[in-house]
């Protein structure tokens, strides 16, 4: 399993693929990702096939909203993904 | 022969300055194909081909800022004598006939006077293609020659430009085109609170077992619902030209997407009505990473018939538009919440969403509106069949 710094680079370079005027460094980790970063819902999909892609998982929609923050992101992506 | 004129790149751009030609005379081109690259304040345009054949000559150099409707090039369609000069023949296609780039009146200044700086072929090309005057890179290769590098350094450092000015041109474009919108067309408007819960139980089954890049979003549905109830109501599918309103035939739904520097942009998601959910999903998520990152394609931004603004994920509940001219009409959804609902004399909790229309009074009534947020509400209520 990838280190937690590791993970957190690979998302938010994905974060920068859909918003890139962001400065990563300033996501502040427990906010919602969402309105933070004001993504709409299709941005937020594309965040998530990001991450999948990235990660070589897939995120079930059940799973979807235990990234809505960057420390969730993390936390999550730390772990196997959930089974059905 | 045919003129590849500026196409009309929305309601709001009047002008666009030509970065680079992808295709030189004597090329074959295909309708679709992108031809010139423009750049705009939303950002780069891929300019495509409206028909097919060969193109023949090229009348806008790089660099240029091209008014919309301007002849940039001219294209000899199939079957079509040949114009100039030189005939379709093995003799124009071989290289000893074909004119070097340099001498073509394209070519900006510096090729013209040609040869003596010093770059490799590949760092010429590039410079073309950027619209680079190879005169002003400052070269960094072996024997001071002009590197590819070097040449995408010198395009780089031109197109950055203090953000703020690209958006304030943008705000005044859409100051303008607005500000007409509401001084001639007399809109009036309409509201109607829609039940989703057959909707979003439909979603919630369809995306269970999908990954996420297959998964559905409910905007999908609305659109495709919006695009399908125009056959119902085909007066607002149209636009407002010289006094009448002019039918589309075709439905390509105008998406306006907000952009991340500020503004917004409306494309063309292209033949709403009568493409899969499946597809439709695929192609917006496409138009909106390309609309953030500032690449779009000219029939995007050229051909919609009805624009759809959806307000929902920004927190409001409805959202009353000003019509995009020339189009006729102009649909807003809200966001989805849940509502206490009243359905066959019992009370229950449904997820709803308020969608309005404006319309342009000159083209349709009232009582055809209204029956076309009605025929949007009963596309919804069986979302398996969208």
């Amino acid at each position: 399993m990838a280190a937690t710094d590791d993970v957190q680079a690979t998302v938010l370079e994905v974060l920068s693929g859909i918003a890139p005027e962001i400065d990563p460094k300033s996501v502040p980790p427990e906010a919602n990702l969402r309105r933070e970063l004001d993504l709409d819902s299709i941005d937020f999909q594309n965040f998530l096939i990001g991450l999948a892609k990235a990660f070589a998982i897939d995120i079930p929609e059940r799973d979807a909203a235990a990234c809505a923050t960057l420390a969730g992101c993390v936390a999550y992506l730390r772990r196997p993904p959930s089974q059905p | 022969m045919t003129d590849f004129v500026m196409p009309v790149l929305g309601a709001d751009m009047e002008a666009a300055t030509l970065v680079a030609w992808h295709r030189q005379p004597g090329d074959r081109v295909h309708r679709g194909d992108t031809i010139a690259e423009v750049d705009t304040d939303k950002g780069v345009i891929d300019v495509e081909a409206f028909t097919s054949g060969v193109l023949e000559r090229i009348l806008v150099p790089v660099g240029t800022k091209v008014r919309v409707g301007t002849v940039m090039a001219t294209i000899r369609e199939e079957g079509t004598a040949v114009a100039a000069a030189p005939p379709e023949t093995g003799e124009w296609r071989s290289p000893a006939a074909v004119k070097p780039p340099s001498a073509l009146p394209t070519a900006a200044p510096a090729f013209a006077a040609g040869g003596r700086l010093r770059m490799s072929p590949a760092a010429r090309r590039r410079a073309r293609e950027l619209g680079v005057d190879p005169a002003q890179v400052s070269a960094t290769g072996s024997g001071g020659a002009i590197t590819r590098q070097d040449v995408e350094q010198a395009a780089a450092a031109a197109s950055t430009e203090v953000g703020g000015a690209r958006v304030e041109r943008m705000r005044q474009a859409i100051a303008a085109a607005m500000s007409r919108s509401n001084r001639e067309i007399p809109h009036y408007y309409l509201e109607t609170t829609i039940d989703l819960h057959r909707s979003i139980a439909w979603l919630a089954a369809t995306n269970a077992d999908r990954p996420v890049e297959k998964r559905l979003l409910p905007g999908v549905l609305l659109l495709k619902a919006t695009a399908v109830a125009l056959r119902d109501v085909p007066e607002l599918n149209a636009v407002w030209d010289g006094g009448r309103v002019v039918h589309r035939e075709q439905v390509h739904l105008g998406v306006a997407i907000s952009l991340r520097g500020g503004g917004l942009v409306v494309l063309a998601l292209h033949d709403t009505a009568s493409r899969p959910v499946d597809v439709l999903m695929e192609s917006l998520r496409d138009l909106t990473i390309r609309a953030r990152t500032g690449r779009m394609k000219s029939s995007e931004l050229a051909d919609s018939t009805l624009t759809v603004t959806s307000l929902g994920d920004r927190g409001v509940d409805a959202v009353f538009g000003v019509i995009y001219p020339p189009q006729v009409a102009l649909v807003g959804f809200g966001r989805i919440r849940e509502r206490p609902w009243a359905d066959a004399g019992e009370l229950h909790v449904r997820p709803t969403v308020t969608a309005t229309l404006a319309a342009d009074h000159r083209a349709s009534d009232g009582h055809r509106g209204g029956l076309y947020l009605d025929a949007i509400d009963r596309l919804l209520q069986e979302p398996e069949k969208l």
